[in-house]
C-alpha cells in the first residue's frame, strides 16, 4: 500500500536485501549546477537506499519530503523507470532520520532538478548491480538480459530468469552510484512522462491517518504556547516575560502544569479544549514593546530600515546611457509582506522512551531539525529520531519546526508525549513571513526605442533566517541570524540588447521574523522588471509582446513566448484602447525564467503569463478573467503533477497579487485570521489556459513555484491596458484601484 | 462547567461523552472518538476544514458544540465510505487528483458531498457558490470543480 510511510515500515521485512547507493550529495545550500559535479565529497553518509523484499517489493529511503506538490509520486517514477519495476512495485519512505539520509532541506523547487538527477543515476546502478549478478549465475553476458518487472532473464532463453529478490538474498550491498551512467532515452519511458496518479490522494481521501496533526500516542497530554505579545518580531521576544499567575488556571480541569522557562510559557492538560481555555485564561505579563515603525508606510520604513549595499552588476556607463536616453522612466516597485497561509497550523508530537526522543514533525528538513533538537534537550543526537509526516502546506517555512521543538522541550519536562498544536492566530502571527520588498527601477530609452540605461536597486527584507523559537524563548540561545543574500535572485532583467545595466542590491538583517515563501525575491523582482520594461515598451511604441520578443535570444524563452501568444489570440498593438463604461477590460503580458543559488545563479523553468482582467471602475474591484500560462520545465516526469502545479501557483498568485498584505500595530503583527487576511476563494479563480512545451530530452527543471514568478507583472500590465494606471504596490486591492482611479481624473474617451 | 453525558451518532455507531457541554465538537471527533477527517484550520468557522455532516447538512464541527450536538446524526470523512466501497464524492476527488497537499479535501469532500444533496444537478456556478466559504492555499479548486462536476454525474 502506498502513501503511509507507517505501513511501509511494516513492509520492510527482517532479512530483506538492502542496496545502499552512496553518491556525492552536495552539501547544504550547495547548487549543483547543470552539467557540473560538486566538488568535494564533503562525507560518506549514504544519500539513498533500496531495501528488497522476498516478495521482490522494493522499498526506497530518501531524505526529500512530500509537501503537497507530488514530488513523492514523481520520485518514485523516477526510480520505477531505471529499476525497470512496475510503479507499484516500489514504495517510497520519506524523511525519517534513522532510516534516510540528510538530502537537504525540500525546497527551492528542486527535489525534482537536482535530486531526481541523483535518483535516476542510483536506480540505474541498481539495477546495473542486479543484472551483473544475474549475468554472472547464468554465465551470460550482461547485453544478453532484460528486465521486467524486476525480474532479470535471458533475452533468447525466457525460462533463465532470476528476481531482484532472489538476486540479492539479504546480502547488504554499498553501491557507489558514478557520475556517468547509461539511462533510460524517452522514446523507452514507460512511466517517467506519464499522468501516474498521486499515491498520496487516497489516503488522505479516506480519512487514514497520515497526518502529523493525526498521531495519537498513548498517554498523550495537549499543549499550548503562549508567545511573548511581539508577534513576528523575533527580536523582541527574549527576556520579556514579567510575570506568571498559575493561581488564574487553578479550576481548568486535568491540567498537569504551567510550564515556565526563560520568556517560554505553556500549559499542558489531558484534553486538548482545556489546553486552549487555559492559554485563553492564564495571566501572563509581559514587559511591553511598542515601537514597530507604521508599516502602512512601507515605502519608507523599508528605505529607512539599515543595509548593505553590493553591486552585483555595471555594464557599460549608466550616466552616459541615461544623457543619450530620449526618454526616461522611473520607478518604484513595493511588494508586501505575505503570509504562507497554511490552511493547517503547525502541529508536533514528541515522546521519550528509555532515554530516546522521537518527534513526529511535519518539518521540511529533518536532518537539521534533529540536530537543533539534541541540542535543545540535550538528548545524544544518537538518542534523538524525527519520524516525518506530512503536514499542511507550506509554501516554504511555517511554524512547523517552532512546534517540533516546543513538544521535544515539553516531553522532556512532562515525562509523557506531548502534543504541540500551533493556533490559527499563533500561526498567523509567528510563521516567518514572506518578505517585503523595495525596486527602484530608471531607465531610458533611445530614439530607435533601443534601451540605452536600466539602473536597478533592490532592496528585500529577507534572506536571513532565524531558527525555531524555543531555543531563544528559554534563552539558551542568542538570536542570529546567517545571512543569505536573497535580494538579488532576478535582480537583473532577462533581456538581452540593453546597454548600460547596473543592479545594486541592498541586503539588510530582517525587522519581521522572515522566511522564504514560494517565489522568493524572484517573485517581487520579476513584478518590477516586468512593469517596468512594460512602460519601456509603451515608450518605445512597441506593442509588449513584440517587444519582449526583440529582447530574447534563448530559443526555448523564444519559443515559449510565442506558444504562449498563440494560445492567447495576443491583441498586438502598440497602444492601450481608451475605454469607457464601468467595466474596463484589458491584457498583459510577462516573461521569467526562475533562477537557483547566489547571483547570477542558473535558470530553472522557463514561465511566460498572459492575464486578462476586468476592472469594475465604480469599486476598483479587479478580477482576472483569464490566465495563459505557458511553461517549459525540460522533462516532465508527471505531466498532471506539472498542471496541478501551475493551477497551484496561478491561484495563489491572483490571490497575493489582489488581496494580501500582512499589517502591523506597534507592537508586531496584526493579521490573526481569514477575516482580516482575506485570501482567495472559489470566486475568484480565473479561467486557466496551460501551454505545456513538452521537452524529455531536456534535464527536469522542476515546477514547484516557477510559474508564480510572472504573475504579478502581467496582472499590472493588464489592469494598465485596462485602465491606464501602473500600479507598482501589491497588492491592486479595490480600494487602491479606486483612489488611483479617482486621481487619474475623467478618462478620455 | 460542570461535565455532563453528550449522546451522540457518528457515522451510525452511538457514543456518550463526558465532556463540558461547551467543548467543540471537533476535538470530540478527533480526540474521543479518534476521526481523522475533520481538521482544525481555524477553530472560527471561517475555513471549512473541520467540515462534517449533521443531521443532514454540513456543519463547521469547531463552532458546534458539545450541547449543540446532543443527539445528532453525525457522518465525518471517515465514515463516508470505505477504500472498498467509495463514497461517490470520494471517487471523484481521487479521479481528478483534487488535492495538492489535502488539508482542506475533508471540507471539500463534506460540503460537496452535502452540496449535491441539496442540489444534484448544479451548473458550475452553483459549485463555486456552494464551496465559497471553504478555503485551500494550495490551489487545487480548478481541479475541485471538476470533481464536484464529475460527482454529480456519477451520480446519476
Amino acid at each position: 500500500m502506498h502513501g503511509s510511510n507507517m505501513i511501509a515500515r511494516r513492509q520492510v521485512l527482517k532479512g530483506a536485501g538492502v542496496l545502499m547507493l552512496s553518491f556525492a550529495a552536495p552539501a547544504f545550500g550547495q547548487e549543483a549546477k547543470k552539467g557540473t559535479w560538486p566538488s568535494g565529497f564533503a562525507n560518506s553518509e549514504v544519500d539513498s537506499y533500496l531495501t528488497i523484499g522476498a516478495d521482490n517489493h522494493i522499498t526506497a529511503f530518501t531524505g526529500r519530503v512530500e509537501i503537497g506538490t507530488g514530488v513523492q509520486t514523481a520520485m518514485t517514477q523516477i526510480m520505477a523507470e531505471e529499476l525497470d519495476v512496475d510503479f507499484e512495485q516500489i514504495t517510497m519512505v520519506m524523511g525519517d532520520t534513522d532510516r534516510a539520509l540528510r538530502q537537504g532541506r525540500t525546497s527551492a523547487s528542486d527535489s525534482i532538478q537536482v535530486w531526481s538527477h541523483f535518483q535516476r543515476r542510483a536506480a540505474a546502478e541498481a539495477r546495473r548491480f542486479m543484472v551483473n549478478r544475474a549475468a554472472e549465475k547464468f554465465g551470460v553476458p550482461a547485453s544478453e538480459l532484460k528486465v521486467e518487472k524486476g525480474i532479470v532473464f535471458s533475452k533468447s532463453n525466457p525460462s533463465k530468469k532470476a528476481s531482484y529478490a532472489e538476486l540479492i538474498g539479504s546480502g547488504k550491498f554499498e553501491l557507489p552510484v558514478p557520475k556517468e551512467i547509461p539511462m533510460k532515452k524517452p522514446s523507452e519511458f514507460r512511466l517517467i512522462g506519464k499522468p501516474v496518479p498521486r499515491v498520496d490522494i487516497p489516503p488522505k481521501v479516506f480519512a487514514e491517518p497520515v497526518f502529523v496533526h493525526d498521531i495519537r500516542r498513548p498517554n498523550m497530554v495537549h499543549a499550548r504556547v503562549i508567545r511573548p505579545p511581539v508577534p513576528g518580531i523575533e527580536r523582541q521576544m527574549m527576556s520579556t516575560l514579567v510575570s506568571v499567575d498559575e493561581s488564574s488556571v487553578k479550576d481548568i480541569p486535568g491540567l498537569i502544569k504551567v510550564f515556565v522557562k526563560g520568556d517560554f510559557v505553556a500549559v499542558v492538560t489531558e484534553r486538548e479544549e482545556n489546553a486552549i481555555c487555559a492559554a485563553r485564561t492564564l495571566k501572563v505579563v509581559w514587559k511591553e514593546w511598542s515601537d514597530l515603525p507604521d508599516h502602512t508606510q512601507i515605502e519608507s520604513v523599508i528605505r529607512q530600515h539599515p543595509g548593505k549595499a553590493r553591486t552585483v552588476r555595471n555594464d557599460g556607463d549608466i550616466a552616459a546611457g541615461m544623457a543619450k536616453a530620449k526618454t526616461k522612466e522611473e520607478a518604484t516597485y513595493l511588494w508586501p509582506y505575505h503570509l504562507h497561509g497554511s490552511i493547517g497550523p503547525s502541529c508536533a508530537v514528541a515522546e521519550i522512551v528509555d532515554g530516546n526522543l522521537t518527534i513526529w514533525s511535519a518539518t521540511r528538513d529533518p536532518g537539521a531539525l534533529r540536530t537543533e533538537a539534541a541540542n535543545l534537550t540535550g538528548i545524544p543526537l544518537e538518542q534523538v529520531r524525527i519520524l516525518w509526516r506530512e503536514g499542511s502546506g507550506a509554501y516554504g517555512r511555517n511554524c512547523t519546526d517552532d512546534a517540533t521543538l516546543d513538544a521535544a522541550l515539553l516531553t522532556q519536562d512532562i515525562g509523557r508525549p506531548v502534543r504541540v498544536q500551533i493556533m490559527r492566530e499563533e500561526e498567523h502571527g509567528w510563521e516567518p513571513k514572506g518578505a517585503a520588498h523595495l525596486i527602484d527601477i530608471s531607465g531610458g530609452i533611445d530614439d530607435k526605442g533601443k534601451i540605452v540605461a536600466y539602473d536597478v536597486t533592490t532592496k528585500f527584507m529577507g534572506g536571513a533566517e532565524g531558527t525555531s523559537l524555543a531555543p531563544y524563548l528559554i534563552r539558551q540561545k542568542k538570536l542570529e541570524f546567517a545571512a543569505r543574500r536573497m535580494g538579488d535572485r532576478n535582480g537583473s532583467p532577462l533581456y538581452v540588447g540593453l546597454e548600460n545595466i547596473r543592479v545594486n542590491c541592498v541586503d539588510v538583517d530582517p525587522a519581521i521574523r522572515t522566511s522564504l515563501l514560494r517565489g522568493v525575491a524572484s517573485l517581487s523582482n520579476s513584478f518590477a522588471h516586468e512593469c517596468f520594461v512594460d512602460e519601456l515598451a509603451v515608450a518605445a511604441g512597441v506593442d509588449p509582446a513584440e517587444f519582449r520578443l526583440r529582447h530574447l535570444d534563448d530559443p526555448r524563452a523564444v519559443a515559449l513566448v510565442k506558444a504562449m501568444l498563440e494560445k492567447a489570440n495576443w491583441d498586438y498593438r502598440p497602444a492601450r484602447k481608451q475605454q469607457t463604461g464601468n467595466i474596463l477590460k484589458g491584457r498583459g503580458i510577462s516573461y521569467a525564467r526562475y533562477t537557483h543559488g547566489d547571483y547570477p545563479g542558473h535558470g530553472a523553468a522557463y514561465t511566460a503569463w498572459v492575464a486578462e482582467v476586468e476592472v469594475e471602475a465604480s469599486t476598483g474591484a479587479v478580477r482576472v478573467t483569464r490566465v495563459v500560462v505557458a511553461q517549459d520545465c525540460g522533462l516532465m516526469v508527471n505531466p498532471t503533477g506539472c498542471e496541478h502545479q501551475i493551477h497551484g501557483n496561478v491561484i495563489q498568485a491572483v490571490s497575493r497579487t489582489l488581496r494580501e498584505e500582512v499589517t502591523f500595530d506597534k507592537s508586531g503583527v496584526t493579521s490573526s485570521d481569514w477575516a482580516n487576511y482575506p485570501i482567495a476563494t472559489f470566486l475568484d479563480v480565473p479561467k486557466i489556459d496551460l501551454v505545456l512545451i513538452d521537452r524529455p530530452e531536456e534535464p527536469p527543471l522542476g515546477v514547484g513555484e516557477s510559474a508564480i514568478v510572472p504573475s504579478a507583472g502581467a496582472i499590472a500590465n493588464a489592469i494598465y491596458d485596462a485602465t491606464g494606471l501602473r500600479l507598482r504596490r501589491v497588492p491592486f486591492t479595490p480600494s487602491r484601484v479606486k483612489l488611483a482611479l479617482a486621481e487619474q481624473g475623467p478618462r478620455n474617451g | 462547567m460542570a461535565i455532563e453525558n453528550i449522546a451522540l451518532k457518528v457515522n451510525g455507531k452511538a457514543h456518550t461523552v463526558k465532556v463540558e457541554p461547551d467543548t467543540p465538537l471537533l476535538y470530540i471527533l478527533r480526540n474521543d472518538l479518534e476521526q481523522n477527517g475533520p481538521k482544525y484550520g481555524c477553530g472560527l468557522g471561517q475555513c471549512g476544514a473541520c467540515t462534517v455532516i449533521m443531521n443532514g447538512q454540513s456543519a463547521r464541527s469547531c463552532v458546534v458544540t458539545a450541547s449543540m450536538a446532543k443527539g445528532a446524526e453525525i457522518t465525518t470523512l471517515d465514515g463516508l465510505g470505505t477504500r472498498e466501497k467509495p463514497h461517490p464524492v470520494q471517487k471523484a476527488f481521487i479521479e481528478e487528483q483534487a488535492a495538492q497537499c489535502g488539508y482542506c479535501l475533508n471540507g471539500m469532500v463534506m460540503e460537496t458531498t452535502a452540496f449535491l444533496s441539496r442540489n444534484p444537478n448544479p451548473t458550475e456556478a452553483d459549485i463555486r457558490n456552494a464551496l465559497a466559504r471553504n478555503l485551500c492555499r494550495c490551489g487545487a479548486h480548478v481541479e475541485i470543480v471538476k470533481a464536484v462536476k464529475r460527482a454529480a454525474t456519477a451520480r446519476g
